[in-house]
């Protein structure tokens, strides 16, 4: 045993190995392909260190096992994140639009229709994989497309595949180009797709701007308070960002903080990625179903962007709808390019941004209204 | 003689212009490229004609709607 | 199953509802607080005037 003790590469199981491999490639998808590097290249070297044989930093008193109590467990990390997030967008375009909120509410479909199809594989009907009610909703969350919300809801509810929900949904941000066309041309038609939206919008007053993070928290709080912490932090750092007189705090929420928690979250979460708990068929069917996320999520935003095309007289273009799902501003983008290439005048990146910051709300919302109704149902 | 105002889509920054005043343009020429959300934004001629007036200038900051061209239809 | 439907249901009415009060909220803020010219374009030249 001498040897095992001294020497890793005898205690090396090709379950580890494959780890290592597996954390290589987030790396490699970072650095080379440029995929999402903040978070692939600290989670990628989180796995290789949390899977080299008797390093002892997922051990009790190793890093990660510190770290995981201390910010993962404790919900610190996604909620630091969400300060930093808070502070980094610009609800205007939302505050511009309000009507874009509905949009946002849709898209969040995607959480609970995963929910639905992931119940259903498992103990709800097929029993073809270990989810339980809980980890059905883990896995939903997942739809929201929004990491620290993935985090936050996947550990409230002790999900056992929180470390696969949480890769995957950041995973899944980065495909954002890629999932979402398809679906947007398959059930948009050319006509909708052509259709311009007004440059101006009407202009909204700073007090509007100060007041609408502290009212979306009362209004938030008080119906899903279970969402009070992520809706708080969240506007607690839009509140930093539009009262104009913290500019530094501001600045230290979007860079420093944000950037220090991003590097400690990430290697947290690659840590939680050793071979006992990642390597399982369920693993295959979570991301089997991040993608069904953000599928289901793209294509409800879509069918009321279709609605609200009708009753508005075909004054707004479906397409927006499509960026109701919250990864911000990815999505916004994706609008704007698929917008642009049905009609080269018809530039929608205000209209979906409006839509899409009222999507990081409705996530919010949606992982709160999860939380609440567990108790009810489980 | 009717006139096209070309209206800034998102608020940004102009990073190049590619056109000036009182030349022809056609529609579909692209005009200008605006940076929104990290984004380019390839603005476009909506009709042909002669270029009236420009209210831009590469790195300008501006807002949504504003003006950015002024396009006169050729008959 | 009856249960995820009635969770899936129950789930978006939330999120509706809340989104509904938020609209309300940020229409009322709109028309209450509406920008007066400059104040709305520039509001650091609105506090030196």
């Amino acid at each position: 045993m001498l040897e095992g003790e001294l020497l890793g590469v005898f205690a090396l199981t090709w379950q580890a190995a494959v780890m290592l491999g597996l954390g290589g490639l987030l790396i490699y998808l970072g650095i080379a392909k440029e995929v999402e590097p903040v978070l692939l290249v600290p989670i990628g070297t989180g796995v290789i260190l949390a899977n080299v044989p008797l390093g002892g930093l997922t051990e009790p008193g190793g890093l990660f096992a510190v770290l995981r109590a201390a910010g993962i467990d404790t919900e610190l990390f996604p909620l630091l994140i969400f300060i930093g997030v808070g502070a980094m967008i610009d609800f205007g375009s939302l505050l511009e639009r309000p009507y874009t909120v509905f949009l946002g509410a849709a898209a969040q479909f995607g959480i609970f229709g995963t929910f639905f199809l992931a119940y259903f594989l498992g103990d709800g009907g097929l029993r073809l994989f270990d989810f339980s009610f809980t980890d059905a909703i883990s896995i939903g969350i997942i739809g929201s497309a929004d990491g620290p919300t993935s985090i936050y809801v996947a550990t409230m509810l002790g999900s056992k595949y929180t470390p696969a929900i949480v890769v995957a949904a950041y995973s899944y941000m980065a495909l954002v180009p890629i999932i979402q066309p398809p679906i947007m041309r398959a059930l948009t038609t050319e006509a909708e797709r052509r259709l311009a939206m007004p440059t101006r919008a009407q202009r909204v007053s700073r007090r509007t701007r100060v007041l609408f993070p502290i009212l979306s928290i009362l209004v938030v709080g008080l119906i899903a308070p279970k969402a009070t912490p992520l809706i708080g932090t969240l506007m607690f750092g839009n509140l930093l960002r539009e009262s104009g007189v913290v500019e530094r705090l501001s600045r230290a929420a979007q860079n420093e903080m944000a950037n220090i928690v991003t590097i400690l979250l990430g290697l947290t979460v690659g840590g939680m990625m050793t071979a006992r708990d990642f390597l399982r068929p369920e693993t295959i069917m979570i991301y089997v179903m991040g993608v069904v996320a953000f599928a289901l999520g793209t294509a409800a935003g879509l069918m009321l962007g279709k609605v609200m095309y009708l009753a508005s007289g075909r004054r707004i273009n479906p397409l927006i709808g499509a960026a109701g799902i919250s990864a911000f501003p990815m999505c916004a983008r994706v609008v704007q390019r698929v917008g642009l290439e049905a009609n080269p005048h018809n530039h929608l990146l205000m209209h979906a941004a409006g839509a899409n910051t009222a999507g990081q709300i409705a996530s919010v919302v949606a992982g709160g209204a999860a939380l609440v109704l567990v108790p009810f149902f489980a | 003689m009717a006139e096209h105002v070309v209206e800034a889509p998102a608020p940004g920054k102009i990073l190049r212009v590619h056109v000036e005043e009182g030349k022809p343009v056609a529609a579909g020429d692209r005009l200008c490229v605006l940076e929104a959300l990290k984004m380019e934004l390839p603005m476009v001629a909506p009709v042909g004609g002669t270029v009236k007036a420009l209210h831009m200038s590469p790195g300008q900051t501006v807002e949504a709607g504003d003006p950015l061209a002024v396009i006169e239809a050729s008959p | 199953m009856l249960k995820a439907t009635w969770f899936v249901l129950a789930g978006m009415a939330i999120v509706f509802a809340t989104l509904s009060l938020l609209v309300l909220v940020m229409t009322a803020l709109n028309r209450w607080l509406r920008p007066t010219p400059e104040a709305g374009a520039h509001p650091t030249r609105a506090r030196d005037a």
